[in-house]
């Protein structure tokens, strides 16, 4: 597994133009009235990116002499999924304290730009970003391992459809339905809490059991 | 170090059905026509590819279910895949540094050294030889006890292909090593192999030694009614001409001494692919004569 963490970590050092528009993201956000918004997206941005180091080793010119090393399929569908999970989260976790110390831009107008966010809503905001890094994870990381570079495509065409069904939810209800849906996690923010991880949880697992199944068949 | 017994592999438009043996301390080829199975065996061998049956091992493990302790004393080399391209030969050495705990980073810069093969560019701008040299400099680093390695000086100029023999030599100095390469090259495997296993149209039509190959093979260029005539025992291929056959034999000797009339040369490797592969009939199971 030693040597799978530092593969991916050889492959950032030298994609840094991924790193550069990450950073630049990080900053225009920063320095906008929608950073949340913003650190959130990087914090996705940076589970798209691992997921892409997944799809090159299964399907790029390098994949057959990969698959030699030693490493057992079953470690690098674990590594695949410690990196897409645990480095946007620590992404997120340096953003977001960021978020919660640092004020606003001066130049923006209103209270906010006196003081950054409070801990209270920067915390519910990671953990907002935690959910978005494990679902994309949990639907994109088998994609990637089962359709390559194509599955990069299913994704963004599965959350894309999946945006504009909520959308066209909301539009259709109106206020009243996202009005209740809000209420109702308020009232119930606990319970609420645990069914999204217990959701999240058997998401994963079984993200991560399909993953193992289709590398098992993937021939080299 | 090496047994395939009866993998099979079925493609539908393809089937592999092998059976061999790489022993310790020995350096056996793999020869054949592009498309003949040699690609799809070593990917067997190494776990890359499942086979539909039969038992393959690797160092005593079944070759699919290799787990990191087996596979650290292999080293592999394929000619189409290489390193991540992106990559540098520093970084591809701080890579194995982490696979591989008794990777010897003086003995890879050392050998990249003599290979010629500069420490900061990127694999994507290395030529066909160095990305060769690279892959086999790589595959030793970390004192593997078995290399297999997948035509390791296809597209080499004979300098390149020099260096890399006299690393494979080197490498079996130390007893109980052993290589599975598959060359196109008859002379690097004359002066490298001990042996050889001819596979075509997914099938071993020959093992045998590389000595005997030398000594007593030969080929018979017969008219027809000669070859009519001719003891059929030792006779391996036959591959109609203008005005006869070209005939394989493992005995050339015997030929020459009952037959004294008929043109008999002594067959090289390369014979020995072309006229086993272009046969109008093959004999199966061949034995090494030793």
């Amino acid at each position: 597994m030693k040597g799978l963490l530092i593969k991916d970590l050889l492959w950032w050092r030298t994609n840094v133009a991924q790193i550069a528009v990450l950073a630049a993201l990080v900053v225009c956000y920063s320095c906008s009235d929608a950073r949340i918004f913003g650190y959130l997206f990087t914090c996705l941005i940076t589970v798209a990116v691992f997921i892409g180091t997944a799809t090159a080793d299964v399907e790029g010119n390098s994949a057959r002499q990969t698959f030699t090393m030693p490493f057992t399929r079953r470690q690098f569908v674990a590594e695949k999924y410690l990196t897409c999970l645990a480095m946007p989260a620590l992404v997120g976790a340096v953003l977001f304290t960021l978020a919660a110390v640092l004020p606003a831009a001066p130049w923006l107008d209103g209270a906010t730009a006196q003081t950054g966010e409070n801990w209270s809503q920067a915390t519910l905001f990671f953990l907002v970003a935690l959910a978005g890094i494990v679902l994309m994870t949990a639907v994109g990381l088998p994609l990637g391992i089962r359709f390559g570079q194509g599955g990069r495509y299913i994704m963004a065409t599965v959350f894309a459809l999946a945006f504009l069904a909520a959308w066209a939810v909301i539009e259709t209800t109106g206020d009243s339905f996202a009005g209740e849906l809000a209420g109702l996690v308020r009232r119930q923010s606990a319970l609420s809490g645990v069914l999204c991880a217990v959701v999240l949880l058997a998401l994963l697992t079984g993200s991560y059991a399909l993953s193992l199944h289709w590398i098992k068949r993937v021939e080299f | 170090m090496i047994t395939l017994d009866h993998v099979t592999k079925n493609y539908g438009h393809f089937a592999l059905d092998v059976t061999m043996t790489v022993p310790e301390g020995t350096i056996t080829a793999m020869v054949g026509p592009n498309g003949s199975g040699k690609s799809t065996t070593f990917r067997i061998i190494l776990g890359l590819v499942a086979p539909d049956s039969g038992t393959a091992t690797v160092l005593g493990e079944p070759a699919g279910l290799l787990d990191e302790t087996t596979k650290r004393r292999i080293g592999a080399a394929f000619s189409d895949s290489n390193y991540p391209d992106n990559l540098n030969v520093r970084q591809v050495a701080t890579m194995l540094a982490g696979f591989y705990p008794a990777f010897n980073a003086d003995l890879f810069f050392s050998l990249a050294n003599r290979m010629a093969l500069p420490d900061k560019k990127k694999i994507k701008d290395f030529s066909t030889g160095m990305a060769a040299k690279l892959k086999v400099v790589a595959a030793v680093s970390h004192h593997p006890q078995l290399l297999v390695l997948d035509e390791p000086t296809a597209g080499l100029d004979v300098l390149a292909r020099d260096a890399i023999l006299d690393l494979l030599r080197e490498f079996m100095e130390t007893p109980g090593h052993s290589i599975l390469v598959s060359s196109h090259n008859s002379r690097d495997i004359a002066s490298l192999c001990d042996d050889l296993y001819l596979i075509d149209d997914g099938a071993i039509r020959l093992h045998e030694t590389i000595d005997a190959i030398g000594s007593d093979y030969g080929v018979i260029q017969a008219t027809r009614s000669e070859a009519a005539t001719l003891d059929d025992e030792y006779l391996l291929a036959r591959v109609p001409t203008l005005d006869g056959f070209r005939i394989l034999t493992s005995q050339r000797q015997y030929y020459a001494e009952n037959w004294p009339a008929l043109p008999i040369d002594k067959a090289d490797i390369d014979d020995v692919v072309a006229l086993m592969a272009r046969s109008e009939r093959h004999v199966a199971d061949s034995q090494p004569n030793s």
